[in-house]
């Protein structure tokens, strides 16, 4: 009877590919969040550009 | 997307700056802001100009490291402002675009508050080292006062700086600095929780918030440093201080507090994700994925599923007790 198993070979773990969500709006600067769902500037109320509504 | 600085470089082309800074009018009125370990100079004729920028006051410097500003940036206004006639590069989807001028790079900023002509001006050369501010008068007349450096002016000239130079990344991101355990990093798309977080942690354990939304990465040395930026998020937290990190979260909302290990591969890609990269540059794009793959060869990166309460706080302390 055979007692000494060969040493199990390790398993093999294929590559994958695994996306990752890239948010446009999140990725380029310049977008407020109110912005997003209700278009450019439609309800930012700051004089130019000036938007902090940018938050978590 | 074209490659502004790549192309011009395989056609052979010298890159051609801005005008020597002493070749501008004179600009006495001078103001040195620090951001992520970055000196930007603004400078402009009047002192309105340059002490206008009141959410940046915390990040004035009056004195700059070795004598360097990394960023010169000069201001100046024109009565009205025409649209850049050819070369767009890049559209941002939001209020700025960028046009290749051949001696360097034009940023034009809009509002649909004020019709098709650009309310503001960003000449930059390509390396970002200078700089020109242009606003225009007609529509500060109409819709109040502009300031050079308002949202995103700032943001676009220290991102595109550190990315071009490969010198670090911005990233959504709360940043904080814990009197016991040191910093730590949250990373998140907005909703993921970094405002929370920051109010979590304030409450227990009163750390040093360096921002809830936008911090800077920096590696110096073989260590990954972060910055606290102006622009903060919900929670407004904003401080001009910096810490050393040990390893990177990317937070994620669950049922119990788990963090997993994320292999490199897969953490370059979430952590590029949550960063703000030049996507009208190549070469910042390129410096961008190279700082952030540089940056994870020196810390781990985890997945931080957490519960929004006073558990998760202890379960990072713990984690950095058992590092």
């Amino acid at each position: 009877m055979e007692t000494n198993k060969a040493p199990q070979k390790k398993q093999y773990d294929p590559p994958q590919v695994t996306a990752i969500k890239l948010r446009p709006e999140e990725a380029v600067l310049g977008f407020c969040k109110s912005m997003s769902s209700a278009g450019q500037f439609s309800s930012c109320h700051h004089t130019a550009g000036n938007c902090h509504g940018i938050g978590s | 997307m074209e490659s502004v600085h790549s192309s011009l470089e395989h056609r052979g082309l010298r890159l051609s700056l801005p005008p020597a800074v002493d070749s501008f009018p004179a600009y006495p009125a001078r103001q040195t802001f620090s951001f992520g370990g970055l000196a930007l100079e603004l400078r402009a004729v009047s002192w309105d100009d340059v002490h206008g920028e009141t959410d940046l006051l915390a990040f004035r410097s009056a004195s700059v490291a070795n004598g360097k500003i990394h960023l010169e940036v000069d201001v100046r206004w024109d009565d009205q402002l025409s649209v850049h006639g050819s070369g767009k590069t890049f559209e941002s989807g939001a209020i700025w675009r960028v046009h290749d001028a051949d001696d360097g790079l034009v940023f034009e900023f809009t509002s649909s508050l004020l019709g098709h002509s650009p309310y503001k001006r960003i000449q930059a050369c390509y390396d970002f080292s200078r700089s020109q501010i242009i606003l225009s008068r007609a529509a500060s007349q109409r819709c109040g006062k502009i300031t050079p450096l308002e949202y995103p002016a700032c943001e676009l000239l220290i991102t595109n700086y550190l990315a071009y130079h490969g010198l670090g990344i911005e990233v959504h991101g709360c940043g904080l600095i814990d009197r016991d355990t040191g910093g730590h990093l949250f990373l998140g798309h907005s909703g993921a929780g970094k405002s929370t977080t920051a109010r979590l942690w304030e409450k227990l354990r009163a750390p040093e918030i360096l921002s809830d939304d936008r911090i800077i990465l920096r590696l110096h040395d073989g260590e990954l440093w972060m910055y606290g930026t102006p622009w903060h998020g919900e929670a407004a937290f904003a401080l001009p201080k910096k810490a050393k990190l040990s390893k990177i979260h990317i937070l994620r909302h669950g049922a119990e507090n788990r963090f997993t290990a994320m292999p490199q591969a897969r953490a370059v890609g979430e952590v590029f994700a949550r960063s703000f990269p030049p996507f009208h540059s190549p070469a910042g794009l390129e410096g961008t994925l190279d700082f952030i793959k540089r940056a994870l060869d020196f810390v781990p990166c985890y997945q931080f599923e957490f519960r929004p309460d006073h558990t998760s706080v202890a379960a990072v302390l713990g984690s950095a007790n058992h590092d």
